[in-house]
């Protein structure tokens, strides 16, 4: 990313999907889904096979029409940009490059459409490690090579938001660690990166902030910690009794862990918040560890087939289990 | 509209230097046989035009199908219509982009072939006949070209429509095939019905009869049934199909 890069306006989310709606007769494919991705972070993209993850891409690049709703790139429709390239660079299906053209030749095409300089091309070429390849047919790639040629394909614009579907595939542990940098570099400078995946471990190596979609809405939406830590709150006190009776006064759940800690159903910093308030000294306070993605991803989305999820929108405030919303660093 | 990205993108690929090369050996070819060949095998020894031009739009009314449907459909028959998609939204401009560019690259390989028959014809009668004739230039020229331009609008209002290299190539090709020999059966059995029906949908005839200026409105029929509509039904599909 560079100072020519297109930005959203100030206030404008780099990425919103807002109330988009998709049936395929009487299937919702996507079902009334709205979330943001903000500058300067990575949104993992998250849901199992046929969530409606791949709809939504489609209709967010303008590749499929919603039924209802709005999906936006810096507040604008894709289909409206007269250059998209120059401020969203998508990557959905590297299996849809031309098999005919050399490598070279489909990023002299892309930066062409694109109003880039043919010299964009071969820097490209080189930052996705294929300066060996470029005279090469596509037809002659192995799946990763085609998928690093897609991505040079979505960067070669120089776009300020990347959307990538499952960008992982094919890459061998040093294309992997390769995608995860440039990715980490890319969000670092100020960029958005939507990022769809099944390869959980990718995602919770790579992710600031999670989208998690289970037949076609929203089941979650928070950064990496809040949804692997959510639940609780482990905390500890010199008067175990006076913390009681504060989390009895508040309404707050609590559970007891041991004789020394207690599991409340708050945030860490909430919890140290009321303990200020209260004037209770904590001996301990931390995230309770409820296991990896992996189980929070299969606890949220395994309900999906036997009952309808509940759709739970970040920072609504009105429910305990809402996740806030928030862009987590890393 | 950006023709010439989409003539550059057509131009650029294995697919289609393998194609225009053996098109640019058959069209040599065929002029060859037909300008040069000629005054040896016919009695008055001379290279006609008209001969030559005919023999040459034999390669021509399958290079144009080929050439056609290939820009139109090729890229949804690949897939790589997505990322042009993804690189210009705008799905209008793309398609009247694409139709340009085929009409261009259909002229210059028309163009190319009707100098080359005149070549053939001239060097053939001068070398080795009694001469060239070039009485029938103009008729020639008109019939030829409205022939080929009806096997151009067909093979891309086809190609739009269907939107798959492998049928619009089975139709732009083999529909005509068909109704040439559903029109030679038509003058067999005699019956009015068949005949009117087979004429009703022979595009072919029916422009070298518009390029005579003997048109009826019947002969609009053709063009009504064979182009605007597969057309209006292609161009409705093209912005509405959902890629991926």
């Amino acid at each position: 990313m560079t100072s020519q890069t297109t930005t959203a306006a100030p206030g404008v989310a780099a990425l919103e999907v807002r109330g988009v709606t998709k049936r395929y007769g009487d299937r919702a494919a996507v079902d009334d889904l709205s979330f943001t991705c903000q500058p300067g972070s990575v949104t993992g993209f998250l849901g199992p096979n046929g969530a409606g993850k791949s709809t939504t891409l489609r209709i967010l690049t303008g590749l499929a029409k919603a039924d209802a709703g709005q999906a936006l790139v810096g507040g604008a429709e894709y289909r409206s940009l007269s250059h998209p390239a120059r401020s969203i660079g998508v990557m959905l299906d590297a299996g849809a490059l031309h098999r005919g053209r050399t490598g070279l030749e489909t990023l002299r095409l892309a930066a062409r459409t694109s109003g880039m300089p043919a010299a964009r091309a071969d820097e490209v070429l080189e930052t996705v490690g294929l300066a060996h390849a470029g005279a090469k047919r596509v037809g002659g790639y192995s799946y990763g090579m085609r998928q690093r040629l897609g991505i040079g394909v979505a960067l070669i614009g120089d776009p300020a938001v990347l959307v990538l579907d499952e960008p992982a595939n094919g890459l061998d542990p040093e294309g992997i660690r390769w995608m995860r940098r440039l990715l980490r570099s890319f969000a670092d400078a100020g960029g958005t990166v939507l990022l769809s995946s099944h390869q959980l471990r990718e995602v919770q190596a790579t992710v600031d902030r999670m989208i998690v979609i289970a037949g076609g809405r929203l089941v979650r939406e928070g950064t990496l910690d809040e949804l692997t830590t959510e639940g609780g709150t482990r905390v500890s006190a010199l008067d175990l009794k006076m913390l009681r009776t504060a989390l009895d006064a508040h309404g707050i759940a609590y559970e007891q862990r041991s004789e020394q800690e207690l599991e409340v159903s708050l945030a860490p910093e909430d919890m140290g918040r009321l303990a200020l308030r209260e004037q209770i000294v904590l001996t301990a306070l931390g995230a309770t560890d409820h296991g990896g993605l992996e189980e929070v991803f299969f606890s949220l989305t395994g309900q999906s087939e036997s009952e309808q999820p509940s759709p739970v929108h970040a920072g609504s405030g009105d429910d305990e289990s809402t996740v806030p919303v928030g862009v987590g660093g890393s | 509209m950006r023709p010439a990205l989409d003539l550059r993108a057509h131009l650029d690929t294995r697919g289609t230097a393998i194609l225009l090369t053996i098109s640019l050996i058959a069209i040599v070819a065929f002029a060859a046989l037909g300008g040069l060949l000629q005054p040896l095998i016919t009695p008055d020894e001379t290279s006609v035009f008209e001969i030559t031009a005919f023999i040459l739009a034999l390669p021509l009314s399958l290079i144009i199908p080929i050439v056609a449907v290939m820009i139109i459909a090729g890229e949804w028959s690949d897939g790589s219509i997505q990322n042009t998609f993804l690189q210009r939204p705008g799905r209008t401009g793309v398609l009247i982009s694409k139709v340009i560019t085929a009409v261009v690259v259909v002229a210059v390989l028309v163009a190319l072939s009707f100098a080359l028959a005149a070549l053939a014809t001239w060097v053939g009668g001068e070398l080795f006949g009694e001469g060239a004739n070039f009485d029938s230039f103009d008729s020639a020229l008109a019939s030829q070209l409205a022939m080929l331009a009806a096997t151009l609008l067909f093979s891309l209002a086809v190609g739009l429509a269907l939107q798959s290299t492998v049928l619009g190539l089975l139709a732009a090709i083999g529909f005509p095939f068909v109704i040439g020999t559903a029109s030679g059966i038509a003058a067999i059995t005699g019956s009015e019905t068949f005949t009117d029906v087979v004429r009703a949908l022979d595009l072919q005839t029916a422009a070298m009869v518009l390029a005579d200026g003997q048109a009826t409105a019947f002969e609009l029929l053709p063009l009504a049934v064979l182009v605007l509509l597969p057309a209006a039904y292609g161009v409705w599909r093209w912005n509405r199909r959902e890629v991926g």
